[in-house]
């Protein structure tokens, strides 16, 4: 059973980082992110599907998954997002406390399968007012140890600072 | 052994079944753990009272929880039928609270023919609370080989 291994900077504590976080006037379309890759184990994926109340046999069941279209044990598509949360730097935006989401676009290339190493790719693509609202937009181009394209991951936040003063004045 | 999907089969104005889920902080706490994303706004009952999250001061559930539950019930109808997960998209219209009951729904809105095995399907989604709010809509376009 591979243990899984998280980046060592991961931290569960969103406000530990928040003094450290940019603010979005700071932020500069095209910069890109320091990430670190992640080794997905099947206590992950099956974690996740269980998070998301996704028991699709194919996510579970060994044999099922063999005689499927995947033929083997698959991820839930989805599964990148804890591939992202864990690739990210801890005073990343997409970390901030009180950012809202305010919708996402997933294209997929090949399924994650347990035990594969993947690596995400990110960039600031865009940001944006609209209705007095500060938006980001980052591009994750996600892929595993054989460079097969997993995810196009279009997406970002509402950056509002919620509810820190002192953040709110920055 | 589940039947397998054939594109010209498949009829545009079709409705997936529908899904529901009930919402908890205790779900919510779980999919925090699950997919890494342990946002205050998600797992902080505390601070969203104080600061007064959204105009209710709770917590709300993750938009990417609220996604998968749109691409789940894409997958239960694909997976088994063969097809695969091309493309999944949402915006997120409407907080969700603990408390709430969320039902997912999916209708077949447009066919691409394709000579290669490529052709695919796209559903409209979408999901309601409890009151009939859209919490969220989106699409999603599974590939059917056969």
């Amino acid at each position: 059973m591979v243990q899984e291994k998280l980046p060592e900077r991961f931290e569960k504590n969103f406000f530990k980082y928040e003094e450290k976080q940019r603010s979005w006037d700071d932020l500069e379309v095209g910069e890109v992110y320091n990430t670190e890759p992640f080794t997905v184990t099947l206590e992950r994926i099956q974690l996740y599907a269980e998070g998301t109340e996704d028991y699709n046999p194919f996510y579970f069941d060994e044999e099922a998954a063999k005689n499927s279209q995947f033929g083997g044990l698959i991820a839930p598509p989805t599964i990148v997002v804890p591939i992202v949360f864990a690739s990210l730097p801890p005073d990343h935006w997409a970390k901030m406390p009180g950012a809202i989401n305010p919708g996402q676009r997933l294209e997929f290339g090949v399924p994650v399968r347990p035990g594969d190493t993947i690596y995400c790719q990110s960039k600031l693509i865009d940001k944006y007012l609209k209705r007095g609202k500060k938006y980001t937009v980052a591009e994750f181009f996600i892929t595993n140890q054989k460079q097969e394209m997993v995810c196009r991951w279009i997406g970002g936040l509402v950056l509002q600072f919620q509810g820190n003063e002192e953040m709110i004045k920055k | 052994m589940s039947e397998k999907l054939e594109f010209d089969k498949i009829e545009l104005g079709y409705e997936l079944p529908s899904q529901s889920k009930h919402i908890t902080q205790e779900k919510i706490d779980k999919n925090a753990e699950a997919s890494l994303d342990f946002n205050p706004i998600h797992i902080d009952p505390e601070w969203c009272k104080k600061i007064n999250l959204l105009g209710k001061g709770t917590t709300i559930a993750h938009g990417m929880m609220t996604l998968s539950f749109m691409g789940k019930i894409v997958t239960d109808w694909a997976y088994p039928g063969g097809g695969f997960l091309k493309s999944l998209e949402g915006k997120f219209l409407y907080p969700v609270r603990p408390g709430d009951d969320i039902t997912n729904y999916a209708q077949v809105i447009e066919k691409h023919p394709r000579s290669d095995r490529t052709s695919f399907v796209v559903l409209e989604l979408w999901c309601e609370n409890q009151d009939g709010v859209k919490v969220g809509v989106g699409e999603a376009a599974v590939t059917i080989p056969e």
